[in-house]
């Protein structure tokens, strides 16, 4: 933003995470605390109702300072409860008053700045072939953000969160007006495994997403598992297909499913292609997404059904709107944009690191060869969207020697002996009911009440 | 005898708040290797640490608590013989 402050956002993040765990922590020792001095006390009633009527008096004091030190601990531990809970809140207090006072500077810069940020868009639309880079793209959505009738309600929030705000509003909205209501995403076809070979760098994601791009209508609505080992799987999921009534969920439908309702109506069809490729409960799971693929990738690494089933793991996306997605801690994310491609501003903000895990590397543009490749493309997104430019960008990548880079492509590399692929082709397929619905409904109609 | 088992399992409880309590310390210290450079940031992080010294002292109650147990039970035992024995008196 161009001024300092003393605020590390993903230390204050660790440190409100390190809080609320410590309550958390804290409140499991004060209920066994608590148990063990309920125990303590009630021993010594029996005890002492034992011994009523004898010559022997009823008490152990060794029992008695366990009561009586337990007793000082049961106090103290309520307080630091307390005291935890406040720091966890102070911390996270002290975030969200920075993200806020970063966010109402954004939209305070970016008011005071339209008439040039507008001239910048217009010129870097004209320098990119008719198409916004990434930036501009980011540009033209938060510049879209100041039209909205609530003018400086929104400024506390940061433009990323407005423009998900809006694209839920807009996907649900498209959601409720589509004919697809009732319909579920069921696999429908299963191709037979074959075995391929790629080179072992993190070239082969590039591999194995071109056996889904462009292979015809016949291949479209197809994402791939690959048995990685034993008990590692990769789910490979493709861009946007062109989709005919609805059927095939990765048309521009998908970006709404994605958007809209995190991706939750692909996981059970996911789950499934996984287990079917021989995936046992607690396998590994990577997802690798181009695109809208990615968008899946991103939220169904936070998606609970497959949480439970399977070990999520890892993520890589190429060319994908990701930046405000929650991606877990504990996922190891690799995110490859291009400042030329419009599509990963589509969300509005930039896609960044995340911390050591979430690594996200940022290439200036198509190489001369891809743009000889493509001299006559005039698809909607443009060269630099194409998935062979970013097939480009991860050889690239591959000559990269910063220890943090070679840290991430070592923990994606593929085996270099060839692997069990199998292709899933998915659909929208009205649901179907269950013979105890049927029943019902049939029992429904049966009760009915006549005709007066 | 009778007590014999309630103890026990008043010691695994006693075993597992220190282990957790320790865990919740090692915590508490990792955020000593975050940076904070603003003078809020130093005032929570002193608060921190003096929260971890507080579970320390927790932590020591506890094992002293959990080291009378055993000589509770020695205690308990003797005691529900020697009633016994009067109760056999006739």
């Amino acid at each position: 933003m161009g001024y300092e402050v003393s605020y590390n956002e993903f230390d204050y993040a660790k440190a409100n995470e390190v809080c609320q765990r410590v309550v958390r922590d804290l409140e499991e020792v004060q209920t066994w605390v608590v148990a063990a001095h309920r125990t303590a006390e009630q021993t010594q009633i029996q005890i002492a109702t034992m011994a009523m009527g004898g010559s022997t008096p009823g008490n152990s004091p060794s029992l008695h300072s366990i009561e009586f030190r337990l007793r000082g601990s049961v106090t103290g531990i309520g307080l630091y409860c307390e005291d935890s809970r406040r720091l966890a809140e102070a911390i996270g207090q002290a975030r969200s008053n920075y993200e806020s006072a970063e966010a109402r500077v954004e939209h305070q810069i970016l008011a005071t700045h339209i008439p040039s940020k507008l001239g910048e868009v217009i010129a870097g639309i004209r320098n990119n072939g008719l198409r916004p880079p990434t930036e501009d793209m980011e540009t033209m959505l938060r510049l879209m953000m100041f039209l909205q009738l609530d003018f400086t309600l929104g400024w506390n929030g940061t433009f990323g969160d407005q423009i998900e705000g809006w694209t839920k509003l807009v996907s649900n909205v498209l959601r409720y007006f589509r004919s697809d209501q009732n319909r579920e995403i069921v696999i429908t076809q299963k191709d037979p495994p074959e075995y391929v070979e790629v080179d072992g760098g993190v070239e082969g994601y590039y591999d194995y997403h071109s056996m889904l791009e462009d292979q015809g209508p016949e291949e479209n609505g197809k994402f791939m598992v690959v048995q990685r080992d034993n008990d590692s799987y990769v789910v490979v999921l493709p861009g946007t297909q062109i989709g005919e009534g609805f059927e095939n969920p990765f048309d521009e439908f998908g970006i709404s499913d994605a958007f809209g309702v995190e991706s939750e109506n692909y996981a059970d069809a996911i789950a499934q292609a996984l287990e079917d490729s021989g995936a046992k409960e607690g396998a590994e799971v990577t997802f690798s997404g181009y695109s809208q693929g990615g968008i899946h990738a991103a939220q169904l690494m936070k998606n609970s059904k497959l949480k439970r089933k399977f070990k999520l793991t890892k993520m890589i996306t190429f060319g994908s709107p990701i930046a405000n997605i929650d991606i877990p801690d504990d996922v190891r994310s690799l995110s490859l944009t291009d400042s030329k491609d419009m599509v990963p501003g589509l969300d509005g903000t930039p896609n960044k690191n995340r911390g050591r895990h979430h690594f996200t590397v940022n290439f200036d543009g198509p190489s001369d060869r891809i743009k000889r490749l493509h001299r006559d493309e005039n698809s909607a997104f443009g060269t630099p969207h194409k998935l062979n430019n970013y097939g480009d960008h991860l050889q690239e990548l591959e000559l990269d020697s910063r220890p943090e880079v070679r840290e991430q492509l070592d923990a994606f590399r593929l085996p270099t002996k060839p692997l069990k692929v199998q292709k899933f082709k998915i659909e929208r397929r009205r649901k179907q009911l269950t013979d105890e619905q049927v029943e019902k409904q049939a029992e429904r109609m049966r009760t009915m009440a006549p005709g007066h | 005898m009778m007590f014999s088992a309630t103890l026990d399992s008043m010691a695994f409880q006693l075993d597992d708040a220190q282990k957790t309590t320790k865990f919740a310390i090692a915590q508490l210290d990792s955020i000593g290797s975050l940076t904070w450079e603003s003078d809020a940031g130093r005032a929570f992080y002193e608060q921190v640490v003096e929260l971890g010294s507080r579970l320390q002292n927790l932590n020591r109650d506890l094992a002293e608590a959990e080291g009378y147990v055993g000589s509770a039970m020695r205690e308990i035992q003797a005691l529900e013989l020697e009633i016994l024995k009067q109760k056999l008196v006739p």
